[in-house]
């Protein structure tokens, strides 16, 4: 497993071409995603001009002057496919825009690119990040690289699969109610959702608009900071982004945990939150201890209506976003959508419409300033929260997932954090005795990522669960 | 939600639902709303709406004279199943 230190290293210290690593990452990505199913599109062609050309770009300097102008050269990187892609095909997994080739690039995907990373293709995910579960691909299932039977979570499924299976290094995903977390929770890796408005929105294909975070994927805490580095700022073209300074956030890595206050909310750990989840994050709650936190027992008590809260709040905006396809400017038919597409936009069209407004929409958006007040009211006596991301361990495909309740219940814990618009950071917290990931979620104040960044980064060099890779 | 409610509610989100899908997201949607019916539990009569979760909001209506890169009307076309170079074609509505 490389890093993004490690790919510099590489590059300019054993002299190897931007070239000759895109070539390796594009071989393991062709030959793994066969079963892993985790690409929707490569883009070798695209992929190797680029690493041609900063080749070129790198002649004659130095490691220090190619890195000042481009922290990420040469690192092998993929998009969620609903990330906008200039002239690159972007289908956001949905058959109803198969073929839609956006005639722009996302500010995020133009900030990468800056940054001298490598795209090496389109990754699979839930259509139109509708799931946490990565089964509501119209391109297939991606699997779980910890164990090919179980789902590898959503709805950044092929994000977390790609970067756990080392197809590349850094992965980008979206997280509207858990979709960057839940996956980096089941595939052993870590991934942020920043505050809402830290990352630039624009050319993103919307979810829910007052909800969706834009996040990335590592395999390491350091590598998560390096890359907020890059994509975090005001864009003028996204008029929900912040103006709030953009801070080096690795800069606290190294700083540990001594006299930080780690709240537990006791509402996180119920007794419908499985056993083995439970029993990994009081471990890493020891663990916390034992570095020199002080953790503190805490209440979130309208936690239990986040869901219902959420459920009311996406389809409704979903309808509303989605109504932009009516195939006149792009895409097919309105009957191309999926199922889980469909049911969204009719609970969103009933839960707005005439009669209902009032008792279904306006009624969420009061409890949605509890959850907010409740997240505010906590951060007065700690300065972050230590929870579980999922309810539960991975799901097996052969499982039934027919029922749509039971796969929205996967979300319970982690859509809080986007009702309130908080950054979440999910890293590893351990294995279940069958061998899959568990994550946890280290919650924050508005804008404290770089808290985070440090809170996780401590617990990292203590459990080294980077270190067990999956068997591929 | 009723037969007929699905219908209804498919329509206004002109969305075209089969006989054969009608019972299957009948029973779907009727599971779902009764989930967020919770919400009927919080007594939410001393708040007011909130509809943002931004923090700073100064200069957000502010039209930004930036926007120097438009895009060019083929490229705005070049998705449109439908198109003349200068338009997008579709249904009449009148």
């Amino acid at each position: 497993m490389m890093t993004i230190d490690q790919i510099h290293s590489d590059i300019f210290d054993n002299k190897k071409t931007v070239v000759e690593l895109t070539k390796e990452y594009l071989d393991r990505t062709k030959t793994l995603n066969t079963n892993l199913n985790s690409f929707i599109a490569i883009t070798e062609t695209e992929a190797l001009s680029r690493a041609a050309k900063l080749d070129e770009f790198a002649k004659g300097k130095t490691k220090e002057e190619v890195l000042s102008k481009m922290p990420l050269f040469g690192v092998p990187m993929a998009h969620k496919d609903i990330f906008s892609t200039k002239d690159v095909e972007t289908t956001a997994a949905s058959n109803i825009l198969k073929g839609y080739v956006p005639p722009y690039s996302a500010t995020v995907v133009e900030k990468y690119e800056n940054a001298g990373a490598v795209v090496l293709g389109k990754l699979n995910c839930d259509a139109f990040a509708h799931g946490a579960s990565g089964v509501n691909s119209d391109f297939g299932n991606t699997k779980n690289p910890y164990n090919l039977e179980y789902i590898p979570g959503g709805s950044s499924s092929g994000s977390g699969v790609a970067v756990a299976s080392e197809q590349v290094v850094v992965s980008s995903g979206t997280d509207t109610g858990g979709s960057v977390r839940n996956p980096a929770s089941f595939t052993n890796t870590v991934g942020l959702k920043p505050t809402y408005g830290r990352v630039s929105r624009y050319g993103i294909i919307s979810m829910a608009s007052s909800l969706d975070t834009i996040g990335h994927l590592t395999n390491t805490v350091k590598d998560n900071a390096q890359i907020l580095n890059v994509t975090a700022g005001y864009d003028p073209k996204d008029s929900t982004s912040s103006e709030v300074v953009v801070e080096d956030y690795t800069s606290d890595l190294e700083k540990g945990v001594n006299g930080i206050k780690i709240g537990i909310p006791k509402e996180y750990f119920t007794d419908d939150i499985d056993q083995e989840v439970k029993d990994t994050i009081k471990n890493a709650i020891e663990t916390y201890k034992k570095l020199g936190a002080e953790i503190v027992e805490v209440s979130l008590p309208y936690t239990e209506y986040a869901l219902a809260v959420y459920y009311t709040l996406t389809p409704s905006e979903v309808s509303s976003n989605l109504g932009r396809l009516d195939g006149i400017r792009y895409g097919h038919n309105r009957n191309a959508f999926g199922d889980e597409a469909k049911r969204r936009i009719m609970i969103g069209t009933y839960v707005l419409s005439a009669g209902y407004y009032d008792a279904y929409y306006l009624k969420a958006l009061k409890v949605r300033s509890l959850i907010k007040k409740d997240f505010e009211e906590v951060f007065k006596t700690v300065d972050v929260l230590l929870a579980p991301v999922a309810p539960c361990l991975p799901l097996r495909f052969d499982e039934d997932l027919s029922d749509p309740m039971k796969l929205y219940l996967i979300d319970i814990l982690s859509v809080t954090a986007n009702l309130a618009g908080i950054p979440a950071l999910a890293l590893p917290a351990g294995f279940s005795k069958s061998g899959l990931p568990i994550g946890m979620q280290l919650m924050g104040n508005y804008f404290d990522e770089k808290l985070l960044y440090q809170v996780g980064s401590a617990i990292e060099k203590e459990l080294k669960l980077y270190e067990r890779r999956p068997i591929l | 939600m009723t037969k007929e409610e699905v219908l209804k509610i498919a329509k206004l989100a002109n969305l075209e639902i089969q006989e054969n899908e009608i019972e299957k997201f009948s029973v779907q949607l009727t599971s779902i709303l009764a989930y967020l019916n919770k919400l009927s539990e919080v007594d939410t009569s001393k708040i007011d709406q909130e509809f943002t979760v931004i923090k700073d909001t100064k200069n957000k209506l502010q039209i930004q004279p930036l926007l120097t890169q438009t895009l060019e009307t083929k490229e705005a076309l070049k998705n449109a199943p439908n198109h003349t170079d200068k338009h997008f074609v579709t249904d009449a509505v009148l």
